[in-house]
Formats: C-alpha cells, structure tokens, sequence
C-alpha cells in the first residue's frame, strides 16, 4: 500500500480518540477497565498473591488481614483467585477473536463479492447460526470436544462468526455497487486492488465495532459455561469461582461472589464501552 | 402569470428575523436580520440556493424552530398578532390550522405505518375536536375528490401512492382545515416536470378558489415567473433583492438574481453557453465579511470587502442590497 | 401482497433453516465425537453396556441409515430415549417446557417495558444528563453477567432482606395449581402464574408470582440493555424524520407526534431484533433456571449435560431449533402485520 493509503486505514482506526462528544469518554473508561484486567493478569505471576488452587483450612471465611477478601468453600484465597481468575477468560476471548475475524470477514468479502447462488448459500447457512443461542451452542461444542482453551475459543468463533460475516457482507454490497468502484472497475482495476482500495477502508469501522463486543461475549459465554459446571473447574477462574460459590452465598457469604462477579462485569464492561463508543465516533446519527 | 386578487393589508409581517444553529462545527448563521411582507392573497416566491436560509423563514414563521438546536430573535406578525411571542400551546393551535405547510418531499413527508385517511382525521379532529369520526371521514373523501384523489383509497398508504398523487394528498392536508397562509417549501422539486405543472397549477386553482396567501419557496427562477407576484432573492440568509415578478425578471439590480436568470437554459437562447455562478455557497458558520457575494461577484470592487451593503429602494415595491446602486 | 401470501411465502422459507440446523445438531452429537457410547462410558468401559448402548442408539447402523431414521423420527415428534433413565426425550422436555415459557415470558415484558420507557426517554431528552444515563445504563445492562445479577439478588432479596424466596417455582411442599376444569375440558398451561388463576387459587398465584420476581427480573433487566439502545437508536432517527415535522407543522399535540410517530415507527426494527432477543432468552434462561433452580428446559439441559446423556441433549438441542425458527417465522409475520410497506 501506498503511504497514505496506510495513514488511512490507521486514521480511520485511531481519528475517534480524539474530537468531542461523549463517545470519547465511553472509549476511554472501557479502554481503562480493559488495560487494568489485562495488565492484572498479565502479571499476576509477579503480584505475589498467594496460591489461588492451595485448598487451606479456613472455608468460607470473610475478609481479613490474612486473606483480605475472603476464602472461599475451598480454603482458597479469593485475592489471589480474582488476580488470577481472568488470565483463562482473556485467552479465551483473544484466540477466539482472532479465529473469527480469520474466517468471518474473508467469507463475508468473498460471498458478498461473488454473490450469486454461492452467496445465497453461505448466507442462510451463517444465518441459522446466528438465530440460534450462542451459549447454547458453544455449549454443545464444549461438551462434545473437550474443555481445552482452543476449544472454548472454536466454541465461541464457531458462534460469532455470522456476525462478522453480516457486517462484513452488507458493507460490501454496498460499497461494490457505489458509481466510484464501478469507474474503477470500468478503468480495468483488478479485483484485489478493488478490494484493498475501497471496500477495505470501508469495513475496518464495522469489524472493529464488532471485534469489540466479540471480545465481551466471549467472557460471558466462557463465564457462563464455568458457571454451569461445564469447565474445568480446577482452573483458577471467576466463572468457576462463582459456580462454587452459588452454594455458599446462600449462607451469606457474599464475598465468595461478589468480587470475581465483579471483574467479570468489569472487564465486559469496558469492552463494551470501547464498542459504543467507537460506534458513536464513527456514525454520527447516535450521537 | 399574478391573480388579481390582491387585497390591501399585509397577512404576514416579518421584522429583522435573526436564526443561528448550534453544530458541530459552530454556530450556522441560517438568517440574517430579514424583514418581509406579504399582503392578503398574494403569492410571494422566496428564491435562493441550498442553505441561503429560505427554508428556515419557513420554519420561522410556523414557530417549527425549536431552542435548542435553533436560537431566534425578531418579531413575526400573522394578521395582527404578534406569533412570535406566543407560547407553544397557543402557536399549536394556529399551526396546521390558520398557516399550513407544504413540503418537498412527499414520500418522506407522510407517515408511512398511518393510511391516508387516518392522516386527515387525526388532523381535523385535533384541531376541531368536536368533529367525530364519521363527519371527519366525509369532510376526508370531499378533500380527496377536490384534489383528484379517488375517494375509495381514503384506507390506502402512502407507499401505494404515486409522487404526484402523495404531493396532492399533503396540499390536501394543508387545506384541510382551511387556512388563510400556506408556505410550500419545494412542493415540486421531488417530482418530474409533468407531474410539477399539473401540481403548480393545481395551487393556483386552490389559491384563487379558496382566497389564499401563498408563500413559496424554491430554487427554480422558472416556477416563480409562473406563480409569485412578487419575489425576493435570498443569499447567505439575507435578502439580496426583493421586486414584483416582472420587474425582477426585466431589470434585476442585484448581480446574484442576474446571475440566477442567466443560468436558466432556455429554448430560445439556442445554442449559448450556459452561464454558471463561479464559486461554492458560503459557509454559514463562518460567512464572509462586507457582502457575502463578493467572492463570486464579476462586479466586486473596494467597497464590497468591507462593508455591508444594505436595502435600498429601487422602484416602487423594490428593493436591493447592492453598493452597486449607490454608484451612479 | 397481502399478508396471507407473504405469511405462506415466509412459512415455505423457514423449512430449509430448520433443516440446516437440524442437519447441524445431529453431526454435532453422533458423527464429529466419534461415538456418544464411548464418550459417556469413557472411564468404565465395559463391553457389554457399551454393546447395548450402542444398539439403542442405532449406532452400528450405516450413517444414512441413522440420518434418514433421525429424520422420520422428529416427524413422529419422536426425540429418542434418555441414555439416563430410559424415558422418552420428548416427554420429559415438553413437562418442563411451561416452566421455562413462564420465565422468559415474563422476562421478556420486563426487558421491553424497561428498554422502551429508558429509550424513549434517552432520544426525547438527546443530549442531556438524562440522555447520558440512559446510554450508560443500557451498556451496563448488556454487559452484566445474568449469573452474576442473579446471584446479587438472590444475596439481597433473598438472604439478606428476607423478602423473596430464591429458589424453585412454588414453595416447599405446596401444590401446583390445578387450572380449570369445565366438563370435559381440563384447561393447565403449566404456567403456575396462570393457572392459579384459572382455578381462583390466590395464594398459589402469590407464592409463584413470588418466586418468578428474582429470576425473571434479572434475566428481564440484563435483556432490556440492548432494548434500551436500539430503541433510543431507532427514535433518534424517527424524531428527524420529515413526516415528524409535517405532523407537527400540521399542529398535532407533541405528545401524539413523539409517541404516535416516531415512537411508533422507531419500534418497528425493534421488532425485527427481537427474534435475536429470544435466543439470548433461551440462553439467559439456562443461567437463570440453574441458578434458581427452575425445573424447566434450561436447568434440564444442564442437567443432562452432566450426565453426559447424549440423546437428552440432542432432544433439546433440535427442540430449541425448532422453537427459534418458528418464533423467528412469527415475529416476521407480525412485523409484515406491522409494517404495511414489507407486504409489497
């Protein structure tokens, strides 16, 4: 790519931190919430916490000096589970978006492109998986393969992938139609260059806007399955740490709950908020 | 050409009307101290180009401009009474029902889940409330066969209407309860050249019968020497020139209303080049200082840059804004 | 068109969705694992339960066999036997179904009512503080884990006010209500809220209604989230519309004109999002009915996952496909109701 056709794909990524409108407060809280739970399971090998799997003696015990939010049912200490609980969660989200964008926005550009019965196909097929319940779904792929993070990040993909697809889709035929591309095509521009040239630039909102909430799915889609019982529950996780808790709340042990509950909203939360407010930068009617 | 039944007594009375909106960008300047007026029964043409502030005198005078994004100031007089100070309610109740309003685009203009029917009812009933549903209904299907609508699709919707048939279904809304003052704001510019001469003399059939003042805006020189009695140009929000039709299309004083006749193509200039206006319209956020039309006047000099040229008389019942007239 | 075709075109064209999902669940469970025997007797296998399962299932038939047998089979409304307990699929899951139709239900108007009101309020009220609130708190809404809502309600409501109870449908011990029998005809829903009612049971339509309040308005809340965004998104869009200004040049009371126009055509795409909003139900639903331990088709799943019993599952899988494409086929049907426009 030509210079200024790089400065324009990152422009159009980078141009709506900066400007007015709330949007931009939306995007940086989020993007605050999700560096914080990043960086905190990043290093959460050097925090020096205590083992968050050592099944102790005191179960259940309420925030003190020595574990000063709590243990849980196992004796467990649940300031090392919540620094520890989101490492698997973000690996997760991380594989699975990657997937999805590999496989989502290629199909969606080449059906759209092609169009045609190949497009009619692939469109109803993605759409019988976008109608169906995604944590359903992922569930039944989690049980039938194995509880390995590659397969919760497939589970997910497999899920999310008609939505990048729809988006990716629409964008196309509506660019390919437009007068300018039909000039191009008309002057002899070859597909790829079409593609790279005006359809790209075009798609990189949308898909980000998309990637976004994916990210923020796939933590609740993975949490929830934990909270079922569905995964490994050996693993330090605030899903996990909540399916153990469900029993013990009920005693009144809010701890065991409340703060891996607590991250898990967090860290949804600021990817959302990332997501509607990249939305609102990049399409003025929300505002 | 005019109707003849200009009464004396103005309708309408518009005094130093100032409107700004607030956006993105700044503060958009849409009118500029304008004062206008119009007599009972007369037709008044508003030209200019997108964003010269026709529109918003539109809005102005229906007490449409809502605070924010719109801030106004200036004073409106419709038959005597002072509108622009008026309370909301009290404006509700002569919107719709003493001025009515035609707009460009009829497709968009109806309500595209209502039948067309129940447009005209809900309409009559709110503003005489004492009406019931059957008599609404009939008072509907009479409107209907006026216009040339076939009553029996008093239940059908707007989509199911052609251009020209929805362009008659909103003239039909905006006689409905009779009103003395109509504003259409481009009633034809949506439709073809077939549909707009049946639709603009259709107006002027319903004005001579029904006795009304009409004010109409648009950017088409070519309607307004059909229909208005006297015409005012306007650019970047202010009045460039105001004249009776005729003396407007025989000696135009300002340079921009020269330019605009010189750019309508006509079948019997043959094969000239058409004349375009050099330039883009001003910027209304941040319009330019002296005239707002020097950057594209051929006859711009010193004068021009600095200060504004103001109204002058140029005849009887004319006026324009050019420091060209004080030259002589 | 009118509506009769377009419902008759839109019928004929939910068949082949159904059908790829139903092509998709049994791949899922018997061909990609291999074997569903094997998978369920993993850690014990002993050759003889293996050979019976096995033959219960039809495994050792080719897989056109099973494929096309599979087929009929859901014609006949046939969904297997439970590989736990040996009792029909089918029947098991439509005892439990009302249940979960009662949560989502309710869910459901609690999430509209919510997200209308708060949208509406958001996009009349554009730009202010209000407007501010509202955009946040429907992205909060959204992205709050339901398990996590439930949970937090269940503490408050439940153990530290004392006010509702925090599991389960009735309370311990009490009868589900009868419904209503005139003559012959023996009218129960299974919906416990309704059927009190029908058999003029007060106290049985408190107890249940008590024990819906939690689950329903934590599954209601986390859905409205999005209901809230869309609609303020779609009034936005309506308030600037042309036809809103015609109508309030023609001097409609603002009130007919925010609500009668532009709310009312803002509402329309909602419609068409709320197919989407059951299946985040249904998902929301198998949270919740485990949390509170809601005997109905979510906690069913659940459970049948733990057990590993395959055709349990596989039943419900294909019964939630066939509820969301035909809840998919109504909503469409209602939206063309709605929209005269779509009919063409």
């Amino acid at each position: 790519m030509k210079k200024s056709d790089r400065f324009s794909v990152a422009g159009r990524l980078f141009a709506p931190l900066v400007g007015k409108g709330s949007g931009r407060g939306f995007m940086l809280a989020g993007l605050a919430m999700v560096v914080f739970v990043v960086a905190m399971s990043v290093l959460a090998p050097f925090l020096g916490t205590q083992n968050p799997t050592y099944l102790g003696t005191k179960v259940d015990s309420p925030p003190s000096p020595q574990h000063p939010l709590g243990t849980d049912i196992g004796a467990r200490d649940m300031l090392a589970r919540v620094v520890w609980g989101g490492r698997f969660l973000l690996v997760v989200a991380v594989l699975a978006v990657i997937f999805c964008m590999a496989v989502g926005i290629p199909l969606g550009l080449l059906s759209a492109y092609r169009g045609g019965m190949v497009d009619r196909v692939v469109t109803l097929v993605l759409d019988s998986i976008y109608a169906f319940p995604s944590l359903i779904f992922a569930l039944i792929i989690v049980i039938v393969f194995g509880t390995s993070v590659f397969v919760y990040a497939l589970a997910i993909a497999v899920v999310y992938v008609p939505s990048y697809f729809r988006v990716v889709r629409s964008q196309t035929l509506t660019v390919k139609e437009l007068p300018y591309v039909d000039a191009a095509r008309s002057s002899g521009a070859g597909h790829l260059a079409i593609i790279r040239k005006y359809i790209w630039p075009n798609i990189i909102p949308s898909v980000v806007t998309v990637a976004t909430i994916n990210f923020a799915d796939a933590i609740l889609i993975t949490a929830g399955l934990d909270f079922i019982g569905v995964g490994d529950l050996t693993r330090p996780d605030w899903g996990v740490d909540l399916y153990y808790g469900r029993s013990t709340v009920l005693s009144g042990a809010w701890w065991v709950i409340a703060f891996s509950g607590l991250m898990i909203l967090v860290t949804t939360l600021g990817f959302s908020l990332i997501s509607e407010g990249y939305a609102e930068r990049t399409n003025p009617k929300l505002r | 050409m005019a109707s003849k039944t200009i009464t004396t007594g103005s309708i309408l009375r518009m005094e130093n009307l100032y409107v700004e909106f607030a956006s993105d960008r700044g503060t958009a300047k849409a009118v500029q101290g304008v004062s206008l007026e119009l007599k009972k029964g007369e037709t008044l043409g508003i030209v200019g180009e997108s964003g010269s502030g026709k529109s918003t005198l539109g809005f102005a005078v229906m007490g449409l401009l809502r605070n924010p994004p719109a801030r106004w100031s200036g004073k409106i007089f419709f038959e005597g009474r002072e509108t622009s100070s008026l309370r909301e309610g009290e404006m509700r109740r002569i919107r719709g029902s003493r001025i009515a309003m035609i707009f460009q685009d009829p497709m968009t203009s109806l309500n595209p889940v209502k039948k067309i029917g129940s447009h005209f009812v809900e309409y009559i009933r709110t503003h005489e409330p004492s009406v019931n549903g059957e008599e609404a209904i009939k008072r509907t299907e009479a409107i209907m066969r006026d216009l040339g609508i076939s009553p029996s699709r008093i239940n059908d919707y707007p989509h199911q209407f052609s251009g020209g048939m929805r362009q008659r279904v909103m003239i039909g809304l905006a006689l409905a309860l009779n009103p003395h003052l109509i504003i259409a704001d481009e009633p034809t510019t949506a439709l073809d050249v077939i549909v707009e001469a049946q639709i603009l003399q259709l107006l002027k059939d319903l004005k001579e019968k029904y006795s009304l003042s009409l004010i109409l805006i648009t950017h088409n020189m070519g309607i307004v020497a059909q229909m208005a009695d006297r015409v005012a140009v306007m650019y970047s929000g202010k009045i460039a020139e105001v004249a009776p039709t005729l003396k407007i299309f025989e000696e135009p004083k300002h340079p921009y209303t020269q330019a605009l006749l010189q750019s309508i193509p006509t079948v019997e200039a043959g094969r000239r080049v058409l004349k375009v206006i050099p330039g883009s319209p001003p910027d209304l956020t941040n319009p330019p200082k002296g005239c707002p039309f020097h950057p594209r006047c051929q006859y711009v000099f010193a004068m021009c840059y600095g200060e504004e040229p103001k109204l002058l008389s140029t005849g009887e019942e004319a006026m324009a804004a050019c420091h060209l007239l004080n030259r002589k | 068109m009118g509506l009769r075709d377009y419902v008759i075109i839109r019928v004929l064209l939910t068949i082949p969705l159904v059908l790829i999902l139903l092509s998709v669940v049994f791949l899922l469970i018997r061909v990609l694992p291999g074997n569903p025997c094997l998978l369920k007797f993993e850690h014990n296998l002993d050759p003889q339960d293996l050979a019976t399962c096995e033959r219960s299932l039809g495994l050792s038939k080719p897989l056109y066999v099973q494929f096309a047998e599979y087929f009929v089979g859901l014609f006949r409304g046939n969904l297997g036997l439970s590989m736990v307990d040996f009792q029909p699929v089918s029947a098991q899951i439509v005892s439990r179904f009302p249940a979960t139709i009662e949560l989502t239900l309710y869910a459901f108007l609690i999430a509209v009512v919510v997200g209308i009101v708060l949208g509406s309020l958001g996009a009349t009220k554009r730009g202010s503080v209000t407007d501010g609130a509202v955009k946040v708190i429907g992205i909060l809404l959204y992205s709050w884990p339901v398990f996590f809502l439930g949970l937090i309600f269940q503490l408050i409501f439940g153990v530290y006010l004392h006010w509702l109870p925090t599991s389960g449908r009735l309370c311990p011990g009490c009868q589900v209500p009868q419904g209503l029998t005139i003559g012959s005809v023996h009218i129960q829903t299974g919906l416990y809220t309704v059927d009190s009612v029908l058999a003029g049971n007060l106290s049985a339509f408190v107890d249940s209604v008590s024990h819906l309040i939690l689950p329903a308005t934590a599954l209601g809340l986390v859905i409205s989230g999005v209901f809230i965004r869309i609609t303020r998104t779609n009034m936005l869009e309506t308030l600037r519309a042309d036809y809103v200004t015609a109508a309030r040049a023609r001097g409609l009371k603002g009130r007919t004109v925010v609500y009668g126009y532009a709310l009312r055509n803002a509402l329309l795409p909602v419609v068409t999002v709320m197919g989407l909003q059951f299946a985040l139900l249904l998902s929301g639903a198998v949270l919740t009915e485990t949390e509170f331990n809601i005997d109905g088709l979510g906690r069913f799943l659940v459970d049948r996952v733990n057990y590993l019993d395959y055709t349990a599952i596989q039943g419900a899988v294909v019964f939630i496909a066939i509820l969301i494409a035909t809840v998919a086929l109504l909503i469409d049907i209602l939206y063309a109701y709605l929209d005269p426009r779509v009919r063409l």
